[in-house]
């Protein structure tokens, strides 16, 4: 397939024109108002990506936590259950260091937030004592920071699918990628290339919904990932759309009218833990089904409750269901609707320091792309925008410090020959099936309960086999019925879809133990004694496959440790 | 992998459909849509909801079309239900 290439030269090439991505070029730009900024978004800047999604706000650390950030950081190590004392508490301290000052910051820039009528920034105080709030955003948050960023000049190439880095001596130089519309190819020289296109998460038919191109291509440069197995969420779910219930896990019974998380001797009110999965699942093998949520058993008040979704009013929670049950034609008269669970797994693992620098020179991540890689552990559920606009924030500084230095290098052409062949390969595959029903064969597969929730060596190894064997035929199963820019995208897709997902299950196995919502079958408990250590992947291995190695995590000189880590932290 | 796994359940997917009577061609469903359903006809100068297998229901193109031109339907079942579906109860 002939397409016609453009090339372009910019300073700093942002890829992803989300939050994160408009909040780092709004910044640079004050910082450094001569620097060229080129952002590269395949949907329109301003209006897609997970940023005008985002529901319920931006967190912070409550203002009535005073200058307690110690006490903060100390909850999210312990209690957060993504990857519990896996921080890198360098970065999470540094993090939390402006504690609720740069909402102001973000104020000046001209983001919305919400306020009282005396005119102070209004926010959620604290949540079920814990030392974390949230300030309500704009529905059209983004649109400030779009405008400010096309004021200062930079250049937006909208309708642009980025697709790999490129590479020269082991330093990143640029990118490349196609237009949708046109399916022109496009080539980018860069002297710095700042990834900001989100979470790699294949559950398709979900709002979370991301393509791995991003990781792919980090990975493929040489970035190491970080964290892989920080991110398994799930949600309780109407049984008949899948749409989500949250807060009401406690009230689950089956037909027999017996509490579910009461029988299973569950314990959090906030995160479905997994002994209420395999219980729910047990009930229904056992013929106790269907399950409903009970909300007959709701407290009519919140008086004396604890926990985030009890912290608002019942009434409210019960007059947002009756909405949702609403909108989708479930029948409102009844009390005890069948539920099921909706389960998620996602990658948002770039591994980054605390400026943004990736481990391959001239190449930074932000945003959400990062919030595992980072390892800073902290609100990893519910702090989406916070993490994209801090990070957004802390990476311009980092770039400006630097940029006067850094120089444009050389293009290897033979290596933009070959990304340019692969992008455009799909166009003669002669398959019987489109990209899209392949992804989501493989979006269902892991859904299954031996690969998530009750999964073990033997079942991971049988899924990466499966995935090598799609591997090996996809390309005889599947055509483009139209050679547009839409089903490129998905055929590119779908090959990074594989190769993630197998990364993904190699590290799954590698970390023998369960921690937070990370749980295995076979191996059921925390381990600290062995496990206080990272698991990351690189290309730097001489057989082209994955390279999975671990790093020991330095607890000894952390402020946060877990009991008993003098005995098992010092090699 | 089975060939007939790789077949969609019609019950698990959305039908996203554009009335071109009502549809006044303002872009802004494909704008709005962050996974590319919809696609612009030149021809008729309309919208077209050419890719619905990718509709996740986020309802941001309902909320934004002034024409009310578009209609997002539900899927029956879930797309895929981690408990029910293992156990063939929703077959
Ligand atoms: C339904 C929902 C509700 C949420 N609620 C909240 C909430 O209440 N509070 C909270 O803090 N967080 C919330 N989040 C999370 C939060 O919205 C995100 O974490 C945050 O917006 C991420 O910002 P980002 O800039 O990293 O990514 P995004 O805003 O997703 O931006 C990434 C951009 O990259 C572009 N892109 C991706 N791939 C490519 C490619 N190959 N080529 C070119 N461009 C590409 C995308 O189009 C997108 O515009 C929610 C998310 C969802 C989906
Ligand atoms: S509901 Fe959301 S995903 Fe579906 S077509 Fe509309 S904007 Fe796109
Ligand atoms: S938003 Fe509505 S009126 Fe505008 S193009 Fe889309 S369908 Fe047509």
């Amino acid at each position: 397939m002939e397409n016609n290439r453009i090339t372009y030269t910019t300073d700093v090439l942002v890829v992803g024109g989300g939050l994160a991505g408009a909040v780092l070029a709004q910044k640079l730009h004050s910082l450094k108002p001569d620097v060229k900024i080129t952002i590269l978004e395949k949907g329109y800047f301003g209006y897609t990506g997970q940023t005008t999604k985002a529901g319920h706000g931006m967190c912070i650390m409550s203002p009535e936590a005073g200058d307690e950030i110690y006490a903060m950081c100390k909850e999210q190590v312990e209690h957060n259950p993504y990857g519990t004392y896996l921080n890198d508490q360098d970065y999470l301290l540094e993090y939390q260091k402006e504690q609720y000052t740069y909402i102001q910051e973000l104020e000046r820039m001209g983001g919305k937030f919400s306020h009282n009528p005396d005119g102070t920034l209004h926010h959620h105080h604290e949540f079920e004592g814990k030392k974390i709030s949230a300030v309500q955003i704009d529905v059209d948050f983004m649109t400030p920071f779009c405008k400010n960023v096309m004021a200062g000049g930079a250049q937006i190439l909208e309708r642009t699918y980025f697709t790999d880095l490129l590479t020269k001596d082991g330093k990143v130089v640029g990118a490349v990628g196609f237009n949708l519309d046109t399916t022109e190819f496009i080539v980018i020289r860069a002297k710095e290339v700042v990834l900001a296109m989100n979470e790699f998460n294949p559950s398709c038919r979900d709002m979370f919904v991301a393509p791995a191109t991003g990781y792919a291509a980090a990975y493929e440069a040489g970035a190491q990932l970080r964290n892989v197995e920080h991110l398994t969420e799930w949600d309780l779910c109407y049984r008949n759309t899948g749409n989500f219930l949250y807060g009401v896990h406690w009230v689950v019974s089956n037909s027999k009218g017996e509490n579910i998380f009461r029988k299973y001797n569950c314990q959090s009110l906030e995160e479905l833990e997994v002994t209420l999965i395999r219980g729910m699942a047990k009930e229904l093998e056992m013929g106790n089904g269907p399950l409903v949520a009970d909300f007959t058993q709701l407290p009519k008040a919140n008086e004396g409750a604890d926990g985030f979704f009890h912290g608002i009013e019942m009434k409210q929670r019960l007059e947002l269901d009756e909405f949702i049950r609403g909108f989708q034609n479930i029948d409102l008269s009844n009390p005890k609707p069948e539920v099921s669970v909706s389960y998620r797994v996602s990658i948002r693992s770039l591994r980054i320091d605390v400026e943004g620098k990736t481990t391959v020179p001239h190449l930074w991540g932000i945003g959400q792309m990062t919030t595992a890689g980072s390892a800073h552990g902290s609100w990893v559920h519910g702090d989406g925008l916070g993490v994209a606009a801090k990070t957004g924030l802390m990476t311009a500084r980092a770039i400006a410090k630097r940029i006067d230095e850094s120089e444009l290098g050389e293009i290897d052409e033979a290596q933009v020959e070959k990304f340019r062949r692969r992008i455009y390969e799909a166009a003669e595959y002669k398959g019987e099936f489109r990209p899209d029903h392949v992804i989501r064969y493989i979006s269902r597969l892991i859904k299954k309960p031996e690969y998530s929730f009750n999964k073990t060596d033997a079942t991971m190894t049988e899924l990466i086999e499966e995935l090598q064997d799609v591997r090996s035929k996809y390309k005889d199963l599947i055509h483009l019925p139209k050679v547009n820019g839409h089903y490129l995208a998905k055929a590119i897709e779908l090959r990074t879809m594989i190769d993630m997902l197998e990364m993904m299950f190699m590290v799954f196995k590698t970390r023998t133990e369960s921690r937070g919502c990370f749980s295995r079958l076979d191996y059921p408990e925390r381990d600290d004694k062995h496990w206080l250590k990272w698991v990351l992947v690189d290309n730097k291995s001489e057989d082209g496959k994955p390279h999975i190695f671990t790093e020991r995590i330095p607890i000894e000189r952390y402020p946060f440790k877990p009991e008993g880590w003098q005995e098992i932290a010092m090699p | 992998m089975r060939i007939t796994d790789l077949q969609d359940d019609p019950r698990r997917m959305n039908n996203v459909t554009v009335d071109p009577d009502l549809c006044m061609g303002c872009m802004k469903c494909i704008r709005t849509c962050c996974y590319d359903v919809y696609e612009w006809d030149p021809v008729k100068k309309l919208s077209t909801a050419a890719y619905p297998e990718e509709c996740v229901s986020c309802y941001q193109c309902m909320y934004f079309c002034p024409a009310g031109a578009i209609k997002v339907e539900e899927a029956k079942l879930a797309f895929y239900d981690q408990l029910y579906d293992p156990l063939g109860m929703n077959d």
